[in-house]
């Protein structure tokens, strides 16, 4: 209730307005250093580079910290183009020409990535916007029936005659009308205009507070303000109102969303994977029915070996250990030292903890010819320490 | 002065307090459900699509170059056979599906050859003794395969992940793209269209 009130107001908005100017320049000068960073080294450009690209056969890896075969020959590919001369945008830009604006892990800014970038600064534009129409608005709230009353309260004010409500508004109102009261004291500024000015920021403040649905009423000596209960409730009834149809609206979006899953979800069956619109993968009949061919082959010509062969390591996949075992000795039976036979037998029987697996992995070292793919294999199974 | 202030008639300024609440917010209003139908446009259509499938850009474009020694002990160049229909698998010997479509490669290379279709190998993040041995285990294609030890042509190639096929036309343009184990269904549907089978 000093005088010192009006100047703590204007130095709150100084130092709101310096705190958004600090923010600007600050943003203004960080967006200009990461614009205009040097090159840097070729290594550090290549670093740049591979870690803004996506490893194609990793899931959310980028090319610098994948270990991927195929990531390591794109970190030599990077190397080599930047070696050559050309710039980190043309390095990129072939990666695209060739996997398509997928393998670039931030979206470019051009053609639909530019959307990704400019809706954030959209948003913040049209925020401030509406927030500065909100605030102009206000002052074309006060009426002139509200400068007469602005001049009744201020007459009670100087009086003594008021009490405020302890409310933004009410706060409002009384730094109005200990401002007005203060041009009115002093006599040398007491020109007409400044005490229309006192009135109309009374009014102004008059009008916030009629907003809150609140009036502040004089009684004879002891004036008060009191919230009048019909408003009260008008105005809680507009609130519910609001929120409720806020709630409403939430709701109508997530029924939306719930109902679009349901529809993509809906074709799978219980226990599939939710993996998008994947055509099915089949590979459960398929399996069975190269089992099925090779068996049949089998049954075709027993001296097959080499359907056989196939038909055990199927059987093997397929987690049939006891029918690939029955296959291998087949196998054997025809031909004994027959290396895949003997391979796949100890696998077999490996698979199945059994103690002769070594033996026979054994005897598949013993008899195959040194280039044979199975022997690292076998020998890390003979020996698990290597 | 006071229209500097905002200050107007009584009649003026009561008038819009007057409107219901939603016909003063009907701005906002339009802007809420043009958002959401935004929302509901792009979840719409990414609940329906899976984000591990990526369609190839190479589609309809110009065959990436390919050349260089083979596992054979040779040389091979795409381009000596421009004009023909090119079929590129990429495989490595460590790669099972490859395994699988191995048997069926040998087959369409020979059944195509008289039609004029060109099979090539690419031998990709693979040592050639591994490529080797897995040749004299499941025999030869019949056909070449570039050497690509460190994954260079399968990069350039666009390539994800082994096995992939492409098939070229006569014009040098990538046609069909198949990522993984091949189906003669595929080889069909891909390279029948492109051959004079008449």
């Amino acid at each position: 209730m000093t005088r010192a009130r009006p100047s703590a107001t204007a130095l709150r908005r100084l130092l709101t307005v310096g705190a958004f100017v600090a923010l600007a320049v600050g943003s203004a000068l960080g967006l200009w250093q990461a614009l205009d960073a040097p090159p840097g080294t070729p290594q550090q450009q290549a670093t740049t580079i591979a870690t803004g690209l996506r490893c194609p056969t990793c899931q959310g890896l980028s090319v610098a910290d994948s270990a991927a075969p195929i990531a390591n020959s794109m970190r030599e590919i990077i190397a080599e183009q930047l070696a050559d001369g050309r710039t980190p945008d043309e390095v990129r830009g072939y990666f695209v020409a060739r996997y398509g604006e997928w393998i670039l892990l931030s979206p470019r800014t051009g053609g639909l990535g530019w959307l990704v970038w400019f809706l954030p600064v959209a948003a913040v534009l049209g925020g401030t916007g509406a927030a500065l129409l909100q605030t102009r608005r206000r002052p074309t709230a006060v009426s002139s029936a509200d400068l007469d009353h602005a001049v009744e309260l201020a007459d009670g004010y100087a009086a003594g005659r008021l009490a405020l409500p302890q409310t933004p508004a009410g706060e409002r109102l009384e730094a109005a009308l200990e401002l007005a009261s203060a041009i009115a004291d002093d006599r040398e500024d007491a020109s007409t205009g400044a005490h229309r000015n006192g009135m109309i920021r009374i009014a102004a403040a008059l009008a916030a507070q009629r907003r809150e649905a609140t009036t502040p009423v004089m009684a004879g000596s002891r004036a008060t303000a009191v919230a009048p209960a019909t408003d009260d409730r008008a105005a809680d009834g507009v609130v519910r109102r609001r929120g409720m149809s806020w709630a409403g609206g939430a709701a109508a979006f997530a029924a939306v969303l719930v109902g679009l899953l349901a529809f993509n979800l809906a074709p799978r069956g219980v226990g599939d994977l939710p993996t998008g619109n994947l055509p099915d993968v089949d590979s459960g009949p398929s399996a069975t029915a190269e089992l099925d061919a090779l068996r049949a082959s089998v049954e075709q010509d027993p001296s097959n070996i080499a359907a056989r062969l196939d038909l055990a390591s199927q059987l093997l996949q397929a987690g049939d250990v006891g029918g690939a075992q029955v296959t291998a000795r087949a196998v054997l039976d025809q031909q004994p030292d027959h290396p895949d036979g003997l391979l796949l037998l100890g696998l077999a029987l490996f698979t199945d903890g059994s103690a002769v697996a070594p033996q026979t992995l054994q005897r598949f070292l013993d008899a195959a010819p040194s280039e044979h793919p199975g022997i690292p294999l076998a020998r890390s199974l003979l020996d698990p320490q290597q | 002065m006071l229209d500097t202030f905002g200050v107007h008639d009584a009649a003026d300024d009561d008038a819009p307090d007057e409107r219901p609440r939603w016909r003063r917010r009907w701005p906002l209003l339009i802007v809420v459900v043009l958002v959401a139908l935004g929302a509901v446009g792009v979840l719409g259509t990414g609940f329906g699509r899976d984000p591990t499938v990526v369609d190839t850009v190479l589609m309809d474009r110009p065959a990436p170059p390919l050349s260089g020694p083979t596992l054979e002990g040779g040389t091979v160049d795409i381009a000596g056979f421009a004009g023909q229909v090119v079929v590129v698998n990429v495989w490595a010997s460590w790669c099972v599906p490859c395994r699988r479509e191995h048997p069926l490669l040998v087959r369409a290379a020979e059944v195509l050859e008289p039609f004029g279709v060109q099979f090539i190998g690419i031998n990709t993040q693979d040592s050639e003794d591994d490529a080797r041995a897995f040749l004299e285990e499941r025999g030869a294609f019949g056909y070449p395969s570039v050497l690509d030890p460190d994954g260079r042509w399968a990069v350039e190639w666009g390539t994800f992940g082994v096995p992939e096929t492409f098939v070229i036309d006569a014009d040098g343009r990538i046609r069909a793209k198949k990522i993984g184990e091949l189906t003669e269904g595929w080889i069909v549907e891909a390279v029948g269209p492109l051959v004079d089978t008449g």
